[in-house]
C-alpha cells in the first residue's frame, strides 16, 4: 500500500471540509478557517434556497415585458404581412419591413434569456434561424400553390422565422422598387403567401413562448437561487460572447491575418440592422439585470465593497451602451469598405468591456458557474 | 461476438501480458525529453497549439486555424491536434519548423475532438459525426498523408474519445450519445432519448465486438484512459438538471474482462463536481484515477482499488490531466494558464505550480510524450 493509500481514511474528514469549500472555490484553501467555513455555509444556504419574492419580481418586471413586447410586435408583423399582400404598395412594403425590424429587435432583446421555454424543442431556432436555408426557401417560392403555415412548419427551421423573412424582404442586389415588383409578378402570389405563412407561424410560436412565462407556475423555471444566478449570468455572458466574436470581431476581421473584413458575416446584413441588433441585445440585458432587480439582488446577497463597485460599474456600462450613438453608415457598407468609424470602435470597446466586467467581476462575486472549457461540456 | 465471449478474450489478451499499444510504442523509442502538448486560446480569442518542455520549462506556441480539443503527441517535435466539435479541421504541427498541416473532414462529416493511432503508427483514427444521417463514425486516415482511406460506424451517436486496446486490434469508443447538428451549433437535440455507450470495434473489419451501457442514460460516456493491462477508465458528463438531481457517479471503470461499473461516491460529495469531468488518466501503480473537474474547480481523485472517490483538490477550472514524469505524480493544466504537478505518492496529495502563463487559456486535455519512471 502506498503512503497515499494509507492516508485515505484519515483524509476523509478533511475531504468533507474540502467539499464545503469547493462549492465556492474562491473561499477554498487547504487550511479553511472557521470564518471561511461559516461564510461558505451562508453562501450554500443562499444558493440552495429559492427567493420567491425576487424571482417573481424578476419574472414580472424583467422577463415578461420583453416577451409581451415581442408578442405584440409579432402580431403587428402578421397584420403588416396581410395588409401588404392586400395592397402591395411601396408604403405598405415599407411598413412591413419596419414591422419586421420591430419584431427582430424585440426578439434580440430576449437574447440573454435563451433557456427554459426559449430553447425547449428548439423554439429559438423556429423564431430565428440564421443564416436561412436559401435553397429550401427558393424551393417553396417556386411552387405554383399558395404556401400555408403547415408547409412552412414542415420545411424546417431554415425556412421559418425572422431571418427567412429578412431574406425575402431585403435584397442588396435589387432596388426596393425592383424587389417590390417580385411580389406583383406571376410568382408574387406565392411570395406573398410565404411571408404571410412565415409571419403567422412566427406569431404562433412567440405566443407559446410568452404563454410559458405568463403561466402562474413560471417561477418553476428556476429550481433555486443558484440556478437563477447561473442561468442569468451564464446566458448573458454567452450573449455578450456572441456579440463580440460573431457579430463584431469576425465580420470586422479583427483577428484576421489578412486584415480582410467579412460583411456577409454580419448578422442581419441584408436589412442593415446589424448594429441595432447589438444594441437591442444590451437593452434586453438591461431589462433583466436592472429593471428585473437582478443586480440589486446580487448587491444585497453578496454584500461587499467589491460587489457594490462591480454592480454600479456594470449598470453604468450597460446604460452607456444603450445610450451610445450607433454608426449612421449602413453596417454592411461600413464593414465592406473598412471605413474608419469612431462609433463602431466605441461599440467594439464597450461591448468587450461589458463582457469582461461580467466574466471577471459579477460572475466571480456572485459565484456563477462560468468557464472557458465547460459552458456546455466536451 | 457476444459480450461474454468478448470479455473472455479481452481478459486472455490482457493476462497474456500485453501492454497498451501507445506505451509499447513509447518504450520502443529512444529516451525522449518529456514534452506536453495542449490546445489553448489567448484572451483575444485566438487559437494556438502549444508544446511545453518539462525539462527546460519553455513553451512553443503555434497559431492554428481552429479551436483545438485533444492532442496526440507523435514525437519530440510534432503532434496532432483534433478540432473541437463540431470541427472541420485538424492539424499536425511540427514545432521545430513551425509547419502546420491542416486536414479537413469529409463532406457531411465533422470531427469530434479526439483521435488515436494504430499499433504500427501508420493509421490515424478520428471520431467523427455523419450529421446528415445521424451516425457516429470512425474516420481512418493514412498518418503520413493524412488522407482518408476508410471509415467505420461507431455504433452510437456522438463518438467522442477513442483509444486503441493493448491487443492492437481493437478500438474502444466512447459514444457520448448526444445528437447535434452543425446548423444548431452545439445545441443538444436529444437529451430525453440519448443512449451513450462504450463500444469495442474490431480494427480489421470495423465490426462491433461488444457494447456496454450504464443504467443512467443521462450519463454521457465521453473520455477514456486505457491501461497497459486493458482496463478502461471512463470520465462522464451528466446531462440531467443538476439543480434538481445529482448523478450517482461521474467515473466508470471496466476491469479487463469485467463489466462496466460506476465508482462509488457519496451524494454529498458528488455535488461539488458539478456533473462534469473533462479529462481522466490512470496510474496503475497507485491504482488511482485523476480527473480534471473544471465546473467543480478541482482535481478529483478516485481509487480503483476501493472502487470509490477519494478526494478533490481545489484548482480553478482544471482542464487537462496526464501522467507525470515521476512515479506517483500527475500533470494538470487549468484554463487560467497554470501547469501543475499533482503529487499523490506522498502522505498528503498536493498540487504545486510548474509554470503559470497568465495570458493562456489551456483547453481540455494534456498529451504527454516521455516516460513515467
Amino acid at each position: 500500500m502506498t503512503p497515499f493509500q494509507q492516508q485515505r481514511l484519515s483524509l476523509s474528514f478533511s475531504g468533507l471540509l474540502l467539499a464545503f469549500c469547493l462549492v465556492h472555490p474562491s473561499l477554498a484553501d487547504n487550511t479553511a478557517t472557521s470564518s471561511a467555513t461559516a461564510t461558505t455555509s451562508l453562501a450554500e444556504t443562499l444558493s440552495s434556497a429559492k427567493d420567491e419574492v425576487f424571482i417573481q419580481q424578476l419574472i414580472t418586471t424583467g422577463i415578461r415585458p420583453l416577451y409581451r413586447d415581442l408578442e405584440q410586435a409579432s402580431q403587428q408583423l402578421t397584420q403588416a404581412s396581410t395588409d401588404f399582400c392586400q395592397n402591395s404598395s411601396l408604403e405598405q412594403f415599407q411598413k412591413l419591413r419596419d414591422a419586421w425590424g420591430t419584431s427582430m429587435l424585440a426578439w434580440q432583446r430576449t437574447d440573454s434569456l435563451l433557456f427554459g421555454p426559449a430553447t425547449a424543442e428548439q423554439m429559438d431556432f423556429q423564431i430565428n434561424f440564421a443564416p436561412p436555408k436559401k435553397q429550401i426557401i427558393k424551393g417553396l417560392l417556386a411552387s405554383d400553390k399558395p404556401i400555408s403555415t403547415e408547409v412552412v412548419a414542415a420545411a424546417g427551421v431554415g425556412a421559418q422565422g425572422l431571418s427567412s423573412l429578412e431574406y425575402v424582404l431585403f435584397d442588396r442586389e435589387q432596388t426596393t422598387e425592383q424587389l417590390l415588383t417580385s411580389f406583383k409578378d406571376a410568382s408574387g402570389q406565392t411570395r406573398c403567401s410565404y411571408i404571410q405563412a412565415v409571419s403567422s407561424l412566427l406569431e404562433q410560436n412567440i405566443k407559446k413562448l410568452n404563454a410559458a412565462w405568463l403561466s402562474p407556475d413560471a417561477d418553476q423555471q428556476f429550481t433555486n437561487n443558484q440556478e437563477v444566478i447561473d442561468l442569468l449570468i451564464g446566458k448573458a455572458y454567452q450573449s455578450l460572447e456572441r456579440i463580440n466574436l460573431k457579430k463584431l470581431t469576425q465580420p470586422l476581421g479583427n483577428l484576421d491575418e489578412k486584415k480582410a473584413s467579412y460583411p456577409y458575416d454580419l448578422e442581419a446584413w441584408r436589412s442593415g440592422y446589424s448594429f441595432k441588433i447589438i444594441k437591442a441585445n444590451i437593452e434586453g440585458l438591461q431589462q433583466v439585470f436592472v429593471k428585473g432587480g437582478f443586480l440589486a439582488w446580487i448587491d444585497k446577497n453578496f454584500p461587499s465593497e467589491a460587489t457594490k463597485t462591480a454592480v454600479v460599474s456594470f449598470e453604468k456600462q450597460v446604460q452607456d451602451l444603450v445610450q451610445m450613438k450607433l454608426p449612421e453608415v449602413d453596417p454592411f457598407t461600413l464593414v465592406a469598405q473598412k471605413q474608419v468609424s469612431a462609433e463602431l470602435n466605441e461599440l467594439v470597446q464597450r461591448t468587450r468591456g461589458l463582457e469582461m466586467g461580467l466574466k471577471r467581476q459579477l460572475a466571480v462575486l456572485a459565484k456563477a458557474q462560468l468557464g472557458f472549457n465547460d459552458n456546455d461540456g466536451d | 461476438m457476444q459480450r461474454r465471449q468478448f470479455l473472455g478474450l479481452a481478459a486472455l489478451t490482457v493476462f497474456g501480458g500485453a501492454l497498451a499499444a501507445n506505451e509499447l510504442l513509447d518504450q520502443a523509442q529512444p529516451k525522449l525529453m518529456p514534452k506536453l502538448y495542449s490546445a489553448n486560446d489567448n484572451s483575444l480569442g485566438e487559437h494556438f497549439f502549444s508544446q511545453f518542455d518539462l525539462s527546460s520549462r519553455t513553451l512553443r506556441q503555434q497559431k492554428i486555424p481552429m479551436r483545438g480539443h485533444a492532442a496526440l503527441a507523435l514525437d519530440e517535435c510534432s503532434a496532432l491536434l483534433f478540432g473541437r466539435r463540431p470541427a472541420y479541421t485538424c492539424v499536425r504541427v511540427d514545432f521545430s519548423t513551425g509547419l502546420v498541416e491542416s486536414f479537413k473532414s469529409k463532406p457531411n462529416r465533422h470531427f469530434n475532438g479526439h483521435g488515436c493511432l494504430s499499433a504500427d503508427r501508420k493509421l490515424l483514427f478520428t471520431t467523427e459525426t455523419d450529421y446528415e444521417h445521424k451516425r457516429g463514425m470512425i474516420g481512418v486516415r493514412d498518418l503520413q498523408t493524412l488522407r482518408p482511406i476508410a471509415e467505420y460506424e461507431s455504433y452510437g451517436l456522438d463518438p467522442h474519445d477513442l483509444q486503441l486496446m493493448p491487443d492492437g486490434n481493437t478500438l474502444v469508443v466512447a459514444n457520448g450519445g448526444i445528437e447535434t447538428h452543425p446548423d444548431f451549433e452545439r445545441r443538444k437535440l436529444n437529451i430525453d432519448t440519448m443512449q451513450p455507450s462504450l463500444v469495442y470495434i474490431e480494427l480489421a473489419t470495423g465490426k462491433k465486438l461488444a457494447e456496454y451501457r450504464l443504467a443512467d442514460h443521462l450519463l454521457s460516456i465521453r473520455h477514456l484512459h486505457v491501461s497497459a493491462a486493458g482496463q478502461v477508465a471512463v470520465a462522464l458528463q451528466y446531462e440531467g438538471n443538476l439543480y434538481k438531481q445529482q448523478p450517482s457517479s461521474l467515473v466508470a471503470w471496466q476491469p479487463a474482462g469485467g463489466e462496466l461499473q460506476l465508482l462509488k461516491i457519496a451524494p454529498n460529495q458528488i455535488a461539488q463536481l458539478r456533473g462534469y469531468l473533462a479529462d481522466i488518466v490512470y496510474d496503475p501503480q497507485q491504482e488511482l484515477l485523476v480527473a480534471a473537474t473544471p465546473r467543480g474547480h478541482c482535481v478529483s481523485i478516485w481509487s480503483t482499488a476501493t472502487q470509490s472517490f477519494i478526494q478533490a483538490l481545489p484548482l480553478a477550472e482544471a482542464s487537462g490531466v496526464s501522467l507525470g514524469s515521476k512515479a506517483g505524480s500527475f500533470l494538470v493544466s487549468n484554463s487560467q494558464g497554470g501547469l501543475y504537478q499533482l503529487q499523490t505518492a506522498t502522505a498528503q496529495a498536493n498540487l504545486t505550480e510548474l509554470k503559470l502563463f497568465p495570458e493562456l487559456i489551456w483547453d481540455n486535455h494534456l498529451s504527454k510524450l516521455g516516460y513515467h519512471f
